[in-house]
């Protein structure tokens, strides 16, 4: 007996450990600070918020790094020279400037992850309001102008790509399989599906430019998309397709919701929201949308007490001293630049960098000098004309309150009359129109006649640091044509490096040519 | 609430389990005396336990003793602290009397996974070490307490910020999440914060290295196990303990600099408002930190129990002026008996509260850069609006006086633990154990930077920032320990337990600026007009909670103290897996078996050969990594306004698991010459496989970049030996004795989750982002460092650089081919580490010292990466002048292979001259000592840099008042960047009293 009670002794509580309830084995995850699949999207404000994030990636053309940085300083009208110990950076925005840039390139793969972030955050949220939809838990009205402003918002984004890396897959859906991994499509493939996209989607947009659609899709900005598109056709696809860029054009003229502002500089003011040449402009604000930085990115460090910058700028980005010098003392357009001496805040007290270089020709007092002694890695701290084309508010933070436009009407009216005068060199239509925008801001010196120089001469004063420059050196064909310490560069160089970071995750991209 | 309703139901069961078959079973009364077996004189409080039960005795002053033998009962154990345990077959006699020998150090208890066992029967690899090993000194942390003293376990912290926390590794690295660190077990509570404990309440610290020690711990063991154990009361008559002393902390090392004439004459901007202004701007930032630290303790026996109070304070300061802390340690234990001793409760109080100062730690960057010929003040006009502080505008250049005397960065740290365990004998030799604890934390810093410190504050108009911070753990943990003895050299025992941990984070941070004077500083936030204007900022905010539950059971034979095998299995699950991964099995074997027993040996009173496999796991540090979750982004402008905007962080990876190392380890226990030398070897293989990396993935069709997956293979092979020599040399009053411990392993990324070679870990501004210091890839050798090779300096000061790739362009002159012109330049993983400890006793007198060296690893000197050449062009910062200094370089600053150093060194990390006086017996102290130590009194090292100890992590690059890191990257060892706090030499004296 004794035995067999020893046994249950030892027994029973095995029993017990065996029989535990399941709240003593309960590993359901509790997530109590943010979303996850099951709880979120059940609300039409959750609905918008969702959309929000397709917009919101704009917000990154406004800082330093990636996409919009690459497009200026690829250009001739920005560059980064070393300043001695500072802006080496491993030598990425010198290759930038030289047209030699590097699959390895950090910056490289920046851009491409911000624009294919953006294709497939539109990706993302066709798929899931459509899902919405379908099951019947959204309005289908409010998801169908969604989708549809989703998929313009893409096109634009392929726009963008097929404009800078060329080659690139072509991806849009979401719903892919895990292993799926897009091939590199040709440049005119892209090209074709953007047209056809652009064609399907743009006109179930409303035809409307006001606050409702203020720094969102709507009818004129699908439009502002087709016309660029157009304009650019014979290098994306190697076919002219002036009269549809015309077509585009003349929608947007002729809606009557956009003119030519008065001042230039109105469009660049920090409270620009609501400028009547905006087509498109991200909605920067300090608070809000945070991501323009030109303040840091341009000025120079003792330039915080003139402006009574809340942050310390960073003193990189200038413009060179050729592609300023082709701005007019009569024309209000060089005030795009900041140049000559710097003072506080007062305006008196002139501001003394005290790191200046012995070999600085005008001595410590800080004062803008259009020319670069050199591009690295001894460009002189104070060397440089700085960009100034937006309103630094007194006070700004790192953040800029003004709005940053992506397609501004006169670059819309620059694009019909290039294409005029493309189709008729002697075109008095284009003429017209190129003396309308350079009157403005140049009283008095209109053109006589139209020469290619001129038209990118014009375009350069208008369209400064609206990420615009590398496209139209190309389209003018003289990108490869050597200026201020640019060497000069092969035609292939137009497109951008794959990066290797991506090649290197997906062995279906393709590498373009000569890199 | 959910808490104590699982736990009312769980421990339900178990209290049911230990209830159960309570029936009081027959017993009877052992009485009889305990003495030393050479003096014959009774000992004084030793343990009597009636083997197979909780029951027990401690002996009277005289060595006398009773006890409660029930029926079933066999065997008495006896034993005492320096004695061999002795155990003694009961009979119809009711008077038993033992004479204790001397004893070994086989005989010696040793704290592993739940439970102890003596070192003789230890068949995995496991250190211990005991209170009079630990180190002494003006020691803050338990983790110095071991520092150098246990092979294969490095306990590393790169400079003497007083506040800064000690990195503890195991075998070197087992996982890439950055913060993995070894399991802290406290009294047998696991997942304690090392902070809690003050290292005067230790008693002692076991370290369970290899898997199949580990194991039993499951999820969050394979960084290592540290079990710590508490000190605690003994019955007989009270004992008062007051351990003080006073520590001075100087600056071991700095950098020289440039001159004021020589910066001038250099190039460098003379702001000398007259010509003979010369500032050292380091000596203006540091200070000799004094440091007082108080401890006493009560402990003593209470009826059929005991106690242990105590309480620490601390007032430290570091060598940087205005860093440093006060602390209050205050630490509760007691030992219960009842239900006719079978029923025995411990309880545990731990509070813990700390005022900090962290001063900055980028004082000491911006004190070497700063110019020499400015001066720290001036009542220049143009220096009023920086609070008359002389500073100018420029890139990453700060007066450090201003920075540290206009700002504050302050923490309170409160820490709570409880605990209370229940041990029950159920029947002899099967006792059940139910433990309860809790764990809480609370940290609430704050910072104010002034309207006038150029250093965060004057752009802000005054900048607050405040955080406060929540932790809390619950464990509950019940187990069944059953143990047989078979004869007197044998026994059998198993183990069965569940245990059950819940955690719960939460915090907030907020940051805003311009408030309308210093005098309210961050106290009153509401007065920060940014809130009012939207520009504050909520830096953080989060709740989070995860619960861990395992299963778990092991079985340990001892064949006639010969052959010892142990086997047994943790089944763990996490929240933090997705529903298919939650639960992991966690298996364990070792096996030992001891030579001297099988073959008669000369000499020898030890061989044991240990084999032992076992797989440990790592979670997770955060959970949710599984699924997609949607975060909130910047606003989005909709009709007007701006409205919320919320996207997905992370690709959802439900396949997501834990972590799993395997590691293999087989070891030799020795013990000759009657137990002159004794000590282990051991050799260790380990894989950890499934790490877990925040892994690219392509973008198209991704939709985020960043997947959490397992993906990540590392593989540790390394050696371990330790040696001591117990009176080497003993001749009259002097004896010597050394110990040795050595270890040295090899780390190898065998897989990284992706095909490419990457650059990691950028070097940073100014100028010098886009350049990085080491690759990472496929197969790599933990810790390579990669650059170009310098081959000269051009007459006109140009650096010319190695053409690595055979294009006929090189790095420095061509920015043509600048990445591929790279190689692999230093290693900043160390070849071994030795560290020697020596105890001299003559008379009265005891002197300790402990040399400890780190070999082979090279370190990438920072400052001189940037703040060397005499570059016309960054002539604002000033330059350190190391040996390497070449007047004749004028090219801009870029990182190359020399900068890197060597960075092997020996230290005399520790020593320690006591004296005890002889007391007479019948006076008011049983003990008085007083010492005199010193820490880090030389280091004997080539390395140019202030503290060649290698950096396990990389804290990355900040400039311009950046925020640094507080975690380590542990992809990019053997970086020292230029935020490290300096290194200090302390000099202390104590005394110890005991009443």
């Amino acid at each position: 007996m004794k035995k067999i009670s020893l046994f249950g002794k030892l027994l029973l509580p095995a029993m017990f450990l065996l029989t535990f309830n399941n709240s003593c084995t309960d590993l359901t995850e509790n997530t109590y600070d943010r979303f996850t699949d099951e709880n979120f999207l059940k609300t039409e404000e959750e609905f918008i918020a969702a959309l929000g994030a397709a917009y919101t990636s704009l917000y990154s053309l406004g800082n330093h790094g990636g996409y919009f940085s690459l497009q200026e300083v690829s250009s001739d009208e920005v560059m980064i020279p070393q300043r001695g110990g500072d802006w080496g950076d491993g030598g990425q925005w010198i290759n930038a400037h030289r047209h030699e840039l590097k699959a390895t390139d950090p910056n490289v793969n920046g851009a491409w992850t911000y624009l294919y972030g953006g294709v497939n955050t539109c990706n993302r949220l066709i798929f899931q309001f459509t899902k919405l939809k379908d099951e019947g838990k959204v309005d289908g009205a409010l998801a169908d102008k969604f989708i549809a402003e989703l998929r313009v918002l893409r096109a634009m984004y392929y726009y963008f790509l097929v404009d800078t890396f060329g080659n690139v897959p072509l991806v849009t859906r979401f719903d892919v399989a895990d292993d799926f991994l897009p091939a590199t499509e040709n440049r005119s493939v892209v090209y074709d599906y953007v047209v056809a996209e652009l064609n399907a989607a743009v006109p179930l947009l409303e035809k409307k430019s006001d606050l409702s659609t203020y720094g969102r899709m709507n009818y004129y900005t699908g439009k502002a998309i087709q016309a660029k598109l157009y304009l650019n056709a014979q290098v994306y696809s190697g076919t002219a397709k002036w009269d549809e860029c015309i077509a585009a054009c003349d929608e947007i003229i002729n809606s009557g919701l956009f003119s030519v502002e008065a001042v230039y500089r109105n469009n660049f003011i920090t409270n620009n929201q609501g400028s009547k040449e905006f087509i498109l402009a991200v909605p920067f604000d300090e608070v809000f949308a945070q991501g323009f930085n030109l303040a840091q990115m341009t000025l120079h460090y003792g330039s915080q007490a003139t402006y009574n910058l809340k942050e310390q700028p960073w003193n990189g980005y200038c413009s060179l001293q050729e592609f300023y010098a082709i701005h007019d003392a009569a024309d209000a357009r060089r005030n795009n630049f900041i140049v000559g001496p710097q003072f506080a805040a007062d305006g008196v007290t002139p501001i003394i960098d005290a790191g200046a270089e012995a070999n600085d020709p005008d001595g410590p007092q800080l004062n803008f000098t259009p020319a670069i002694n050199e591009h690295f890695p001894g460009a002189l701290r104070q060397a440089g004309a700085r960009i100034g084309k937006y309103e630094f508010k007194s006070g700004a933070t790192a953040n800029l309150s003004n709005d940053m436009p992506i397609f501004r009407y006169s670059d819309i009216l620059l694009a019909k009359a290039e294409a005029l005068w493309r189709k008729d060199a002697g075109s008095t239509a284009a003429l017209a129109i190129v003396n309308q925008i350079r009157d403005r801001s140049w009283k008095n010196a209109p053109l006589t006649s139209l020469s290619a120089d001129e038209l990118l001469k014009e375009r350069g004063r208008e369209m400064f640091y609206e990420g615009v420059r590398r496209q139209d050196l190309i389209r003018f064909g003289v990108y490869g044509n050597a200026t201020q310490y640019m060497p000069g560069s092969q035609p292939c160089k137009e497109l951008w490096p794959i990066p290797t970071p991506q090649i290197n995750v997906n062995p279906n991209l393709r590498q373009n040519p000569c890199y | 609430m959910k808490f104590l309703h699982t736990f009312t139901k769980c421990s339900f069961l178990v209290a049911a389990l230990m209830l159960f078959c309570s029936a009081l079973l027959a017993q009877r009364t052992v009485k009889g005396k305990v003495t030393d077996a050479e003096s014959g004189e009774g000992l004084i409080g030793a343990t009597v336990a009636v083997v197979g039960t909780t029951r027990g005795a401690a002996t009277d002053i005289d060595g006398n003793y009773s006890v409660d033998v029930p029926a079933g009962a066999t065997q008495l154990r006896f034993s005492y602290t320096g004695y061999a345990e002795m155990v003694v077959d009961l009979d119809a006699n009711n008077v038993v009397n033992a004479a204790l020998k001397a004893g070994t150090v086989l005989d010696e208890v040793v704290v592993v996974g739940y439970g102890t066992i003596k070192a003789k029967e230890v068949t995995s690899a496991v250190a211990s070490l005991k209170n009079e090993d630990f180190n002494k000194g003006n020691v803050t942390s338990a983790a110095q307490l071991i520092q150098g003293k246990i092979a294969g376990v490095s306990v590393s912290r790169a400079g003497s910020d007083p506040n800064g926390g000690f990195a503890i590794r195991l075998r070197g690295l087992s996982s890439l999440q950055s913060g993995v660190s070894p399991l802290i077990v406290v009294d047998g509570v696991p997942g304690v914060d090392l902070s809690l404990i003050d290292p005067n309440d230790i008693e002692s610290i076991d370290v369970l290295k290899d898997g199949s020690a580990a194991a039993i711990y499951g999820t969050r063991a394979s960084a290592g196990v540290v079990l710590i154990s508490t000190k605690k009361g003994s019955s007989g008559r009270m004992v008062m303990d007051y351990n003080g002393f006073v520590a001075f902390d100087q600056v071991a090392k700095r950098y020289e600099t440039l001159s004021a004439a020589e910066f001038v004459q250099y190039g460098g901007t003379d702001l000398s408002p007259n010509a003979d202004t010369e500032t050292d701007w380091f000596n203006e930032i540091t200070q000799t930190g004094v440091s007082q630290t108080h401890n006493l303790s009560i402990s003593g026996g209470l009826g059929n129990g005991s106690y242990r109070a105590s309480f620490n304070v601390r007032d430290v300061e570091g060598i940087l002026r205005t860093s440093g802390f006060t602390q209050y340690n205050g630490g509760l234990n007691f030992t219960q008996k009842g239900l006719n001793n079978r029923l025995t409760v411990n309880g545990n109080l731990l509070l813990n509260t700390r005022d900090a100062s962290f001063g900055f730690n980028e004082a000491f960057r911006y004190a070497i850069v700063n110019n020499p010929t400015a001066g720290v003040t001036s009542t220049d006009a143009e220096f009023s609006r920086y609070g008359g502080y002389v500073e100018k505008d420029l890139f990453d250049y700060f007066n450090p006086v201003a920075m540290i005397e206009q700002n504050t960065s302050g923490g309170k740290i409160n820490r709570m633990f409880g605990s209370l365990r229940a041990d029950y004998e159920i029947i002899p030799n099967l006792t059940a154990s139910v433990s309860v604890a809790q764990e809480r934390y609370n940290g609430d810093f704050t910072e104010y930077y002034s309207k006038q410190s150029k250093f965060r504050g004057i752009g802000r108009n005054g900048l607050g920032r405040r955080g406060n911070y929540v932790s809390e753990n619950r464990t509950i943990e019940s187990t069944a320990n059953y143990k047989v003895n078979f004869g007197k050299t044998s026994n059998f025992s198993l183990l069965a337990g569940y245990s059950f941990q819940d955690f719960k984070d939460q915090g907030l941070g907020i940051e805003a600026g311009n408030i309308i004077s210093n005098a309210l500083g961050a106290n009153s936030f509401g007065s920060f007009l940014e809130l009012n204007r939207g520009l504050g900022t909520i830096f953080t905010s989060y709740k989070t909670e995860a619960r861990l539950v395992a299963f778990f059971g092991r079985a340990s034979i001892n064949i006639d103290d010969t052959y010892f095998l142990s086997a047994g299995v943790r089944r763990e699950g996490s929240t933090r897996f997705g529903d298919e991964n939650k639960w992991g099995l966690f298996p364990f074997v070792s096996g030992g078996i001891n030579l001297e027993k099988l073959v008669d040996l000369n000499d020898v009173e030890q061989l044991k050969l240990r084999v032992g496999y076992g797989v440990t796991g790592a979670q997770p540090l955060e959970g949710n990594l599984y699924r997609q979750t949607f975060v909130a982004g910047p606003s989005f402008f909709y009709n007007g306004n701006f409205v919320p905007s919320y996207a997905p962080n992370r690709n959802a990876n439900p396949n997501l698991k834990w972590e799993e190392k395997g590691e293999f380890n087989v070891g030799l226990d020795y013990a000759l010459f009657n137990y002159k030398l004794t000590g282990s070897l051991d050799f260790y293989n380990r894989l950890t496989k499934d790490l877990i990396l925040a892994l690219t993935v392509p973008v198209p069709p991704n939709l985020s970049s960043t997947t959490f997956d397992n993906v990540a293979s590392l593989r540790a092979v390394g050696f371990e030996a330790s040696a001591t020599l117990t009176d080497l040399v003993k001749k009259d009053n002097f004896s010597w004795s050394p110990s040795l411990v050595f270890n040295t392993y090899n780390i190898t990324l065998e897989d990284f989750g992706r095909n490419d070679t990457i650059s990691y870990a950028t070097v940073g501004a100014p100028g010098q982002n886009g350049v990085f210091y080491t690759v990472v890839y496929n197969g790599a050798d933990l810790g390579q460092l990669w650059g170009p090779v310098r081959t000269g300096v051009t007459g006109d000061g140009k650096v010319t650089y190695e053409d690595i790739d055979g294009d006929g362009q090189t790095g420095g002159t061509e920015i043509e081919g600048f990445n591929q012109d790279q190689k692999k330049i230093g290693d900043g993983v160390p070849a071994f580490e030795l560290g020697m400890n020596n105890t001299f006793k003559f008379g009265n007198f005891d002197l300790n010292f402990f040399l400890r060296g780190v070999f082979g690893h090279d370190l990438v000197n920072e400052y001189r990466v940037f703040y060397e050449n005499l570059d016309p062009t960054a002539s604002s910062w000033n330059k350190v002048r190391t040996e390497y200094f070449n007047d004749k370089v004028t090219a801009s600053n870029r990182f190359d292979d020399t900068h890197i150093e060597k960075a092997s060194f020996l230290r005399l990390d520790n020593a320690t001259l006591g004296y005890n006086f002889k007391l007479p017996s019948s006076g008011w102290f049983t003990r008085a000592r007083i010492y005199a130590s010193g820490q880090n009194l030389f280091t004997i090292s080539n390395y140019s840099g202030v503290d060649p100890e290698p950096r396990v992590g990389d804290t990355g690059s900040v400039d311009n008042g950046g925020r640094q890191s507080l975690t380590l990257d542990p992809l990019a060892p053997g970086i020292d960047r230029r935020s490290t706090y300096f290194l200090a030499r302390t000099y202390s004296v104590g005394v110890n009293f005991t009443f």
